[in-house]
């Protein structure tokens, strides 16, 4: 059973590297890249493009006040043998987005996960 | 003994299947031979591709010109791209060689009788290696991309470069090199899927010794997409993403 525990916590860690590389390239120093939001919103602006696609996301607060998220993920080129096309977001969907948010409060993360209403998920992980 | 005869016979059908199977995986139904690298490989771990090791023998000058310099990754991470000094963020330079080899984008090898053409996903790059018996030239201009010639040690394809201008880096995080960099490329197909590098890294003006960095790659059933640096690109991912990432907190 530790074991067992040991090996999940080595697959985290794995994991957590693997993802830390992937967005590399523009570095990932802005990014508490520990910590872990969701929110949920509808989707404002999805641009699939270089050299990271742009996820746009309006959120609304219980008081009705809406805040516009965006979130880095990886082009085109990465993203489609994760699943994805330059149709899979539209604007106006419901979604459900896991990030790394920025360290310094402004309202930018980068991209975990979408889950669409349907239950769709979409990462950057490769399938 | 007739049991015998059928399980041994079994097992032996079950091997030549599998073989067959095998063989049929190679891409473009070419069977793998030895010296078959045709395919689409992509970094797949033992290390990271990034990044060369930072413990490298740097002669004075390197050092000092590593230690200025500012980026995305690496010792000296900065988030603002004013401030960053990547030929390949500040420009969209191309990355040159040994730095295509290490992002995380897939390249093409490409066969032919008198050459290998490795055709790169990232900046949509590529670079002939000339198999024909050539030596390098005498007077070669340095270019970005320099100048490569091949042979096979066994079944290994080793690739010899030089020629190359001093305006790239080695690595992600900033390595320098001068114009006598001479890189050694080392590929062996260790299985179907895995493909082996083997990369020495020879600057006499820039280190005190030459160096070694092995790096793997996995064989994918991709294409070749279309990752290229664009100056337009670049400037709105840095207005919206980059400088509200980089402003002062609230």
């Amino acid at each position: 059973m530790r074991s067992r525990r040991g090996m999940e916590i080595a697959l985290t860690l794995f994991l957590l590297a693997v993802s830390g590389v992937a967005y590399a390239h523009h570095g990932t120093e802005a990014y508490a890249m520990e910590k872990k939001v969701t929110l949920k919103g509808v989707i404002a602006q999805f641009e699939w493009t270089n050299p990271h696609s742009q996820v746009h996301l309006d959120v609304t607060d219980d008081k009705g006040n809406v805040t516009h998220w965006n979130f880095e993920s990886q082009p085109p080129s990465i993203l489609r043998h994760a699943g994805w096309t330059k149709d899979s977001l539209k604007v106006g969907d419901p979604a459900t987005i896991t990030f790394h948010p920025v360290k310094n409060g402004a309202s930018v993360g980068i991209l975990m996960s979408v889950v669409l209403a349907d239950g769709t998920e979409l990462t950057p992980n490769e399938k | 003994m007739r049991n015998k005869f059928v399980r041994v016979l079994l097992a032996t059908t079950a091997t030549l299947l599998l073989s067959v199977g095998v063989f049929a995986q190679a891409p473009g139904g070419a069977a793998t031979a030895a010296k078959d690298l045709q395919g689409v490989w992509l970094f797949g771990g033992g290390g990271d591709a990034f990044d060369l090791p930072s413990n490298v023998p740097f002669q004075d000058a390197a050092r000092k010109k590593f230690d200025s310099e500012r980026n995305g990754h690496g010792p000296h991470r900065v988030i603002d791209f004013a401030e960053n000094t990547d030929p390949f963020i500040t420009s969209c330079d191309p990355l040159g060689v040994p730095r295509i080899l290490l992002a995380n984008h897939p390249f093409k090898v490409v066969q032919t009788p008198s050459e290998v053409i490795l055709l790169y996903e990232r900046s949509h790059d590529f670079r002939e290696v000339y198999m024909d018996g050539r030596e390098h030239p005498k007077d070669l201009d340095p270019s970005w991309w320099g100048h490569s010639i091949g042979k096979w040690d066994g079944d290994t394809l080793v690739i010899d470069s030089i020629g190359f201008n001093d305006k790239t880096w080695l690595d992600y995080q900033g390595l320098p090199h001068s114009e006598a960099l001479h890189v050694i490329e080392r590929y062996t197909r260790i299985d179907h899927d895995n493909l082996r590098l083997n990369l020495t890294i020879d600057d006499p003006k820039a280190y005190t010794k030459s160096w070694d960095v092995a790096r793997n790659y996995k064989l994918k059933p991709w294409d070749i997409g279309e990752d290229v640096c664009v100056h337009a690109n670049e400037e709105h991912f840095e207005n919206g993403v980059v400088k509200p990432a980089s402003a002062p907190a609230k």
